[in-house]
């Protein structure tokens, strides 16, 4: 593992990926304001290993969908491979969705009615993929997950962590730079959560794929490049993962 | 990794979404049923008022079509006694075509040469009618005291009275006259028509006058004898009828002659149990008392079955109220049955009369017409629930979709095309449960004469508007809702749930 992470040469390609500027969110319900964000700025570079942590209602999740493109910011900006987020149409927001980012969501979100090839190979159809190529990119994925044997299986006859493992099948079906997930070891015990959490990482590693992680999960942060942590709607530190992991072994050697 | 630029999403093709849309309907088969049961019940609906208007506006055609051409015989025995009033030759001949042998008969009576202008001041007359009797009594007494019928005419010859005339008709609202031109003010051609009634009258009175001399001359010359003898037993009297000047073809006769011959037969069977023994032998035959044997319970009981019938015969002639070998038993079960369904067809004629049919929605009478309308609505509501819910409870998936790439249009797609799928299937079993139940239960309220007064292409054509129905609701019931759907963007829609 290390090994990999070595490979990773992050010092020469500092290209930023996702900017945020001033970035702000308000749910407004009748005379009640929720300020859910108030001003977020973050730079994330290309082939980064983040994960953004923070208790629950803090905003993280806010973040995390204004950055994916998945809900519009009430003022402020967002520049993904410095495109503004805002200006794009909503045929160009398909594209982005469909090629530059992949999502995992903390509750698998697979389509019911579709087996976990079918599943895979849908943003491919979105995407303008002959069928016959999607399929054998749908394998391969699976393969890489290592669902090969169960493509024909529907979501509701698998395991969670089976359905996560499709979903991130699903997510790098087109190629992505960016995967964005929200939670995604959370619904799953600590074995299976260990699986996903390996998956993710060898992606990073392997293909260079910009990883995103909403997380509770302490395993992350000995993988993640750099930890994002939020509170109260605004950025309440950002640190290295040598910096935490000092900070982890005290809280460690404190405890023993 | 190759560095994207951000272009358009292209869209999907039209195999796909199908696939996808019938995926969808196939995991969600039970909830899809629901859905399909409401359309299905709803077209139902519609399409049996549907149904049920159209057949009875058919079998109303149809039997008093029927039922004028059973009365021939009555007609003309009619027709050759009583020369008729000036109403009932407006009301006949105003139905007529001006080429048919009747008009023209009316012509050579009333001796007059213009067709074209008399058949059309004619028309007007009956539509003037028409409209006085179709008006309120208050309203009519209002406008020309107690004058009815074409003594309305004649009671607004009088220039005064059609001044206060027109001027209580400005009065009334809710009542204006038909109107007979385009661009022609109602009112001036009422006035048209008043100044040409007398003498239109005078030739319908001149018709009637000459009717009146042909009916004396014909009884005069067969000494009084009765019309019915005269049908069934003189052969030159076809001749003398079309030489007073009536005009009858060799086929009515022909049909005129067979029909008098059924009356003349009934006549003779209904007296031969006038008498007391007949009465009795039948009473003891059929367990009856004798005051209860009536021509009636003759021809509901006894001209029933073959047998009845021949015992019957035979006891006739043993008392020698009927001659012997008058009648077989076949002939008079035919009668029986001829009466019968003549009875049927004014039976079914009777239960098929809708009101208000001439002015109102397809001819099928104001009450069938708001039913229509009022089960359209019943209809939409339906449909628009069962779709609204259907899309609101897909608002995750629509989510997911659109994470995934998903264009807005494609959202729009798939639902839409749910919709008219559902609505197709939905629609065409509610078109056949809504014939089925429609003429069924019209076949119970008006008999067989259903199948026979059925127009198949009517019924066709309204199957086709109701399954149209179908899809329309069903895709306007889904399109908003989608719409709605797809414009949210993904985490706003995955929050509504």
């Amino acid at each position: 593992m290390s090994k990999e992470l070595e490979n990773k040469d992050l010092t020469n390609d500092k290209r930023v990926i996702i900017r945020t500027v001033n970035l702000k969110k308000e749910y407004a319900k009748k005379d009640v304001v929720t300020r859910a964000l108030v001003g977020v700025d973050v730079e994330i570079y290309a082939k980064e290993f983040i994960s953004i942590m923070g208790p629950s209602g803090s905003g993280k999740s806010t973040f995390f969908n204004m950055i994916g493109g998945l809900d519009s910011p009430s003022s402020g900006r967002v520049f993904i491979d410095e495109v503004d987020v805002a200006q794009l149409s909503a045929p160009e927001l398909a594209f982005l969705r469909c090629r530059k980012i992949g999502y995992i969501f903390q509750s698998y979100n697979l389509i019911q009615y579709q087996t976990a090839l079918e599943n895979v190979t849908t943003p491919m159809a979105f995407a303008g993929v002959p069928t016959d190529d999607a399929r054998k990119r749908g394998m391969e994925l699976l393969d890489l997950v290592g669902l090969k044997e169960r493509w024909f299986h529907r979501p509701i006859e698998m395991s969670g962590g089976q359905q996560q493992r499709v979903a991130i099948a699903r997510s790098m079906a087109n190629n992505p730079q960016i995967l964005l997930c929200d939670e995604p070891t959370a619904n799953l015990d600590h074995h299976t959560g260990q699986d996903i959490l390996d998956i993710l990482e060898r992606v990073n590693a392997e293909k260079g794929v910009t990883i995103i992680c909403a997380t509770h999960d302490y395993r992350m942060m000995d993988m993640c490049d750099r930890l994002i942590w939020i509170r109260d709607g605004g950025v309440d530190r950002i640190a290295s993962r040598d910096e935490v992991n000092i900070q982890l072994s005290n809280i460690e050697g404190e405890d023993a | 990794m190759i560095d994207l630029e951000i272009k358009k999403q292209p869209r999907l093709g039209l195999k796909r979404v199908i696939q996808l849309t019938v995926n969808g309907i196939k995991y969600r088969f039970f909830r899809s049923l629901v859905t399909m049961v409401v359309i299905t019940v709803a077209i139902a609906f519609l399409m049996n008022s549907g149904v049920e208007s159209l057949i009875k506006r058919e079998v109303n055609q149809y039997s008093s079509e029927q039922i004028a051409n059973e009365r021939l015989a009555i007609f003309w025995l009619a027709k050759l006694k009583n020369a008729g009033t000036v109403d009932s030759h407006i009301e006949e001949l105003s139905q007529l075509d001006k080429q048919s042998d009747k008009f023209k008969e009316f012509m050579a009576f009333a001796q007059v040469k213009d067709t074209i202008e008399i058949h059309q001041e004619i028309i007007k007359a009956a539509n003037y009618l028409n409209f006085f009797n179709s008006m309120n009594y208050g309203n009519r007494r209002r406008l020309v005291q107690q004058a009815t019928q074409s003594r309305i005419f004649d009671y607004l010859q009088p220039p005064e009275k059609q001044e206060s005339f027109f001027a209580t008709l400005s009065e009334i609202r809710s009542v204006s006259l038909p109107k007979e031109e385009e661009g022609i003010d109602p009112e001036e051609s009422f006035k048209g028509f008043l100044g040409s009634w007398p003498s239109l009258k005078a030739s319908i009175q001149k018709a009637i006058l000459a009717k009146e001399q042909a009916i004396l001359n014909l009884s005069q010359q067969h000494k009084d004898a009765e019309l019915l003898e005269l049908l069934l037993n003189n052969q030159g009297f076809l001749q003398d009828i079309r030489n007073a000047g009536f005009m009858i073809s060799d086929a009515d006769y022909q049909t005129v002659v067979e029909q008098s011959t059924d009356i003349a037969n009934c006549r003779i069977l209904e007296k031969s149990i006038s008498g007391l023994k007949m009465k009795q032998r039948l009473a003891s035959q059929f367990d009856q008392h004798p005051k209860d044997i009536t021509t009636r319970f003759l021809w509901d009981e006894v001209f029933q079955s073959n047998d009845d019938v021949e015992w019957y015969i035979t006891v006739a002639e043993e008392e020698q109220v009927l001659s012997k070998g008058q009648y077989t038993a076949e002939t008079v079960v035919e009668l029986a049955e001829s009466k019968e369904r003549f009875a049927s067809l004014s039976e079914s004629l009777k239960e098929s009369r809708i009101k208000n049919s001439k002015n109102s929605f397809l001819g099928l009478g104001e009450r069938m017409g708001w039913l229509l309308l009022v089960s359209l609505v019943v209809c939409g509501v339906g449909i628009a629930n069962a779709m609204l819910m259907t899309v609101t409870e897909r608002f995750r998936e629509i989510a997911t979709l659109k994470c995934l790439g998903a264009l807005d249009s494609f959202i729009m797609t798939i639902f839409v095309l749910e919709a008219a799928l559902l609505g197709t299937i939905g629609g065409i079993f509610g078109v056949i449960l809504g014939l089925i139940i429609g003429v069924g239960r019209m076949n119970v309220a008006l008999g067989n004469v259903v199948w026979t007064a059925m127009q198949p292409k009517e019924l066709i054509i309204a199957s086709l508007i109701a399954v149209v129905a179908g899809i329309v609701l069903a895709v306007l019931a889904a399109i908003y809702p989608a719409l709605k759907a797809s414009r949210l963007a993904p985490m706003e829609a995955m929050r509504i749930e």
